[in-house]
């Protein structure tokens, strides 16, 4: 078992090397991160085109074939490089409306607003933290050893396939809480604009992917429709993996509560850290995973133009290797295997006991008092 | 406390004591006897000082209500927290029979000192209001009697992402001040470091 022994002391000034990297890097932001997003929106929108315009040709299946590969990348690309990022306001410093991270929508059923609150919030400010980080497991798939077994747990592999499917409606469905509608903790009424919102984002996507596309090839009509739900499928299921692979591989830890509760700048940091891992590749592979194959610089620096993880992982990995402090990182095999072997092993009630998984990280120490006080007196 | 327990599925026997007046001034009392429900050895009693019979325990504390918590109060662990004259009544039992050692609690500090904000001052320009800083922006605004949305208010999510029009403001979590040009702000963790202005 790996035990993380920092004293309030060290936490703070783990924090401090790991703030400083981050004020550095923001600092040096300018040209070079407009011009990376302005390479890739450029490259989106060719895929975007090349398979919308292949798809006329749906008819000969070297066209359909391409067509819907052209339009799976450029989902991936808008969802994940662009969309994600965006959304985080990794891209605010430039104050070019199109990228204001409050505003920009995707091409998606989840509505932007909605995910701002679910992802932005939610689980980036209690990552991992179980009872408040809907995401372990997207409250349907049990990954974890504090959710009891239950009786329908065993359908737990079945569940993951179909969410991984159906990842782009999941995503939608996420922030309307259904397990607190059912348990009568939220009401249905309440959620009336919610609904609203997210009805009208599933109808312009619906319309623009299953029948305005389409029609507009005239008689490919239905290889058209074939070819956008594979490209939605392709996306859902890439997304999905990357996502799962991000904090369910062994090794991940979650927290309660009360190990969360004040704790300091650097316990936050520890947190993200010992609750993320990273998936290994080469470039095109992590612009291809909205660098979210990065996950762990992701949850330490979430506002930080994600293709600059790369860079800050060699250091975060250097302070991490000085202090102590687990840094999760395999091939995507590994790391997806892993994450499959959990879904399997968690149906089953004695699931979370298996010998052979690496064992989370425990905390020697809380993560330590608020600090804000001081911050601000400071 | 109970939450915690309930999340790690504790299976160790717990007894959760709760006084109040009368049983509607126990805070959370379904939200309380679910939790205790959700242990498998876990037990609420209910004390009511102001309605003998309505509670579980009647009166205030005493070695009465000890008796009905514990049959043997050596093998307790306590952890104590409420009105100081209900914990100065149980550390004194306590101290009592021996077992002071026993007993955690933890009594309500004194607030922290107040914070130091400068001599900012911010002009909400969407809404027409000014208002001289008393803390981050998002608690002037909201000072101010403006709602602005915000979520983490820790300055991680980027909910309450503003423009700052003029004025430098520092970030009391990375500490860095920004640049008097106008820029996009996190409302809840940014001083104004003197007169300034934000899109609200």
């Amino acid at each position: 078992m790996t035990i993380v022994n920092l004293a309030p002391e060290q936490l703070d000034a783990f924090g401090a090397e790991l703030d400083d990297l981050r004020r550095r890097t923001v600092e040096d932001l300018g040209e070079r991160d407009r011009e990376y997003l302005e390479r890739v929106v450029r490259a989106q929108r060719g895929l975007e085109f090349a398979g919308r315009a292949l798809l006329f040709a749906g008819f000969l299946p070297p066209a359909w074939v391409g067509g819907v590969a052209a339009l799976s990348l450029s989902k991936i690309l808008d969802n994940m490089e662009i969309g994600h990022n965006v959304m985080h306001g990794q891209y605010d410093f430039l104050q070019d409306p199109a990228y204001e991270g409050q505003a920009f929508e995707w091409d998606t059923a989840c509505p932007g607003d909605h995910w701002r609150h679910s992802h932005n919030y939610r689980h980036h400010t209690f990552t991992n933290v179980v009872g408040e980080d809907r995401d372990i497991g997207y409250a349907v798939v049990r990954v974890d050893e504090s959710r009891p077994w239950k009786p329908s747990d065993l359908g737990n592999p079945v569940y993951a396939t179909l969410l991984a499917a159906f990842f782009q409606y999941g995503v939608m469905l996420h922030d309307l809480e259904v397990e607190r509608l059912m348990s009568g903790q939220v009401r249905w009424r309440d959620t009336a604009e919610q609904r609203d919102a997210m009805a009208r984002k599933l109808a312009s996507q619906t319309l623009k992917d299953y029948v305005l596309w389409p029609v507009l090839t005239g008689p490919s009509a239905p290889l058209t429709l074939a070819g956008n739900a594979v490209a939605n499928l392709a996306r859902n299921l890439w997304a999905f993996t990357i996502i799962f692979c991000g904090h369910f591989p062994d090794g991940v830890a979650t927290f309660t509560k009360e190990e969360a509760a004040d704790e300091s700048r650097g316990g936050w940091y520890l947190r993200q850290i010992l609750g993320s891992a990273n998936i290994d590749g080469g470039a095109l592979f992590h612009v291809l995973s909205g660098n979210l194959s990065h996950q762990i610089e992701h949850h330490l620096f979430p506002d930080i133009p994600a293709h600059r993880y790369a860079e800050m992982s060699v250091e975060v990995r250097e302070i991490c290797e000085r202090y102590g402090v687990p840094y999760r990182s395999g091939g995507l095999a590994r790391q997806f295997g892993s994450v499959v072997s959990k879904i399997v092993r968690f149906a089953l009630p004695w699931g979370g006991s298996s010998d052979d998984r690496t064992p989370a990280p425990v905390l020697a120490f809380p993560v330590g008092p608020s600090t804000r006080e001081e911050a601000l007196a400071g | 406390m109970l939450r915690p327990l309930v999340d790690e599925a504790h299976d160790g026997p717990v007894t959760f004591v709760h006084y109040g007046f009368t049983l509607d001034d126990v805070c959370y009392l379904a939200e309380l006897r679910q939790l205790v429900d959700a242990l498998p050895r876990g037990r609420l009693l209910l004390g009511c000082t102001d309605r003998p019979g309505e509670g579980d325990l009647d009166g205030y504390f005493g070695a009465e209500h000890l008796a009905a918590i514990a049959d043997d109060p050596a093998e307790l662990d306590v952890y104590l927290c409420g009105p100081a004259p209900l914990m100065d009544a149980v550390v004194e039992r306590f101290d009592a029979i021996g077992l002071a050692d026993r007993v955690h609690l933890e009594r309500f500090a004194p607030l922290p000192t107040a914070i130091e904000v400068g001599d900012g001052s911010l002009a909400f320009t969407r809404s027409g209001v000014s208002s001289p800083s008393v803390g981050t922006v998002l608690e002037t605004a909201e000072a101010a009697g403006l709602t602005p949305r915000f979520g983490c208010r820790r300055g991680i999510c980027g909910t309450c992402t503003s423009t700052k029009s003029s004025g430098v403001v520092r970030d009391v979590v990375t500490g860095v001040e920004s640049s008097a040009d106008a820029g996009p702000i996190r409302l809840c963790t940014s001083v104004a470091r003197g007169p300034g202005a934000v899109d609200l």
